[in-house]
C-alpha cells in the first residue's frame, strides 16, 4: 500500500531543548496504528505536527509525497481528524461548541463562515443528539467536563469528513461508561476499514491485535520502537521500553495487560 | 499557495475593522494563536476582552441585537443565571441570527455591508443630543403633523 505520510529526520527544537528527535515513520493508507509512550515523550507533539497543528523544525514530512510546506496546510488539517484533549484544552477555553466544532470544516482555529452550509449545521445539530449534547450548542468548552469535550473534537473530526482519525489518549479521564462508549466508537473506525488510524495511549488495556495493526514506541522524543503490533507489544520488548521487567498478556476480551514481574 | 495564504490574512485583518465580537462587541484584533511557519495556519481573530477566538459580526449586527435583546428581554437560556453572561450570550444568539439573514438577503459581503446603513436612533433606544437648529425643525414637522391630522378630522 502507498504511504499517505511519511516523516524523515523529523524533530521539533524549542530553544536547546529537541520536544521530538530524527524521527523517521511511514502510514500506509488505512493502517492501524497504536503509539505508546511515557509522559513527556513527545507524542502529543508528533501528532500536532502530523495533523498541520504545528510546525517542524528539523527533517522532512510529506502527504502522499508531497512536502507539507508546499500544501494547503488547512486542507492537510481538514483530512487529519485531530481529536486532542491535551492539544486543543491549550487553544480552547471559553470558544462555543458550535464556532469550534464548525471551524474544522475549514481547519482553522476559528470559525470561517465562507465555507459553512446550513447542511453542516444540521449535521452538527444531528451529531450532538447523537451523543446527548444537543443542548451544550451554545456553552463555552471550558463549561464541558472532560467526556463532553472529548466528544465534541470527535465531532469537529468527523463533520470535515477526514481521512485519518488521531486519537490522542481519547480514554484519558472518561468514567467507566464514557470509557466504554469511547472503546465502541474506536473499535466501529478500526471495523469500518475506511479511515487510517492513530491511536495514542498510555494504557495497554485500550490495545488489541483485532483493532490495530502496527505500534510505534516513543522514548524521550525519539522513535524506540517501530512494526507490527505483536511484533512489539511483548514482554521482552516491553521490558526494555520501560527499563523494567514486565508481563504482557491477553485478555479474553483480546485487549492485553500488563503486569510488573516483582 | 502564497496567494491563498496572504487573502485569509488580508481577510481577516479586513474583517477585523468592520467587525466586533457577538458577545460583547469590543474590537477583534488578529492575533497568532498557534507557533506555525504557515501564517494561514497561525493566525485568527481574537477577542482581547472575552479572550477567545472569534469570528465576530458586524458592528451595526451587533448593534442591533444588543438593542433587541434589552427591548425584548429575550432569552435564549432560562436554564441560566440572569448575569451579564447570559446577556453576552443572548446577544451572540441573535447576532447569530442576524447574521444569517443578512448574508441570506445579500445585504453583507466579505467587505461588511452591502448596502449603506442608517440606524434609527430612536428606535434604538440611544440617548441621542438634538441641537437647537434640529430641535426647531422637529417641532415644525410635529406642527405640519398636527394640522395633517386636524385636516383629516
Amino acid at each position: 500500500m502507498d504511504a499517505i505520510i511519511t516523516a524523515r529526520g523529523l524533530g521539533c527544537q524549542s530553544g536547546d531543548r529537541f520536544l521530538l528527535k530524527n524521527v523517521n515513520w511511514e502510514i500506509e493508507e488505512k493502517s492501524r496504528w497504536i503509539i505508546l509512550g511515557m509522559n513527556g515523550s513527545g507524542k502529543t507533539t508528533l501528532l500536532s505536527m502530523l495533523s498541520g497543528y504545528q510546525d517542524y523544525t528539523h527533517g522532512e514530512l510529506t502527504w502522499r509525497g508531497v512536502d507539507y510546506r508546499k500544501q494547503d496546510i488547512l486542507e492537510i488539517r481538514r483530512k487529519m481528524g485531530f481529536i486532542s484533549n491535551s492539544y486543543f484544552d491549550r487553544i480552547y477555553q471559553n470558544e462555543s461548541v458550535m464556532d469550534l466544532a464548525l471551524a474544522g470544516l475549514s481547519g482553522t482555529l476559528g470559525l470561517e463562515e465562507t465555507c459553512i452550509t446550513s447542511a453542516h449545521v444540521r449535521k452538527l445539530k444531528r451529531l450532538l443528539e447523537r451523543v446527548g449534547l444537543q443542548d451544550r450548542l451554545d456553552a463555552s468548552y471550558s463549561w464541558l467536563s472532560k467526556g463532553e469535550r472529548q466528544n465534541i473534537l470527535i465531532l469537529r473530526a468527523l463533520l470535515a469528513q477526514p481521512e485519518v482519525m488521531v486519537l490522542d489518549e481519547p480514554m484519558t479521564g472518561l468514567d467507566v461508561v464514557m470509557k466504554h462508549k469511547m472503546k465502541r466508537f474506536v473499535k466501529g473506525i478500526a471495523d469500518e476499514r475506511r479511515h487510517t488510524m492513530l491511536y495514542v495511549t498510555h494504557h495497554f488495556e485500550e490495545i488489541s491485535p483485532d483493532l490495530f495493526d502496527h505500534c510505534l514506541l516513543m522514548r524521550h522524543g525519539q522513535v524506540y520502537r517501530s512494526g507490527g503490533v505483536e511484533d512489539v507489544i511483548n514482554s521482552e520488548v516491553i521490558s526494555g521500553f520501560l527499563q523494567k521487567p514486565v508481563k504482557i498478556d491477553r485478555m479474553k476480551d483480546g485487549y492485553y495487560h500488563l503486569s510488573f514481574k516483582s | 499557495m502564497a496567494n491563498e495564504k496572504s487573502l485569509r490574512v488580508e481577510r481577516l485583518k479586513q474583517r477585523a475593522k468592520y467587525c466586533c465580537c457577538r458577545y460583547c462587541g469590543s474590537e477583534l484584533h488578529v492575533r497568532q494563536i498557534v507557533f506555525h511557519t504557515q501564517a494561514m495556519a497561525r493566525i485568527e481573530l481574537y477577542c482581547d476582552q472575552c479572550q477567545k477566538i472569534e469570528y465576530g459580526v458586524e458592528k451595526e449586527a451587533y448593534a442591533s441585537a444588543k438593542a433587541f435583546v434589552e427591548a425584548n428581554q429575550f432569552n435564549h437560556f432560562p436554564d441560566m443565571e440572569d448575569n451579564e453572561q447570559r446577556l453576552q450570550m443572548n446577544v451572540a444568539k441573535v447576532c447569530n441570527i442576524t447574521s444569517w439573514q443578512l448574508r441570506y438577503l445579500g445585504l453583507t459581503n466579505e467587505t461588511g455591508m452591502a448596502v449603506p446603513v442608517h440606524i434609527n436612533e430612536y428606535a434604538m433606544e440611544q440617548c441621542t443630543t438634538v441641537e437647537e437648529d434640529r430641535l426647531e425643525q422637529l417641532l415644525e414637522e410635529a406642527d405640519q403633523w398636527m394640522q395633517s391630522l386636524q385636516q383629516e378630522d
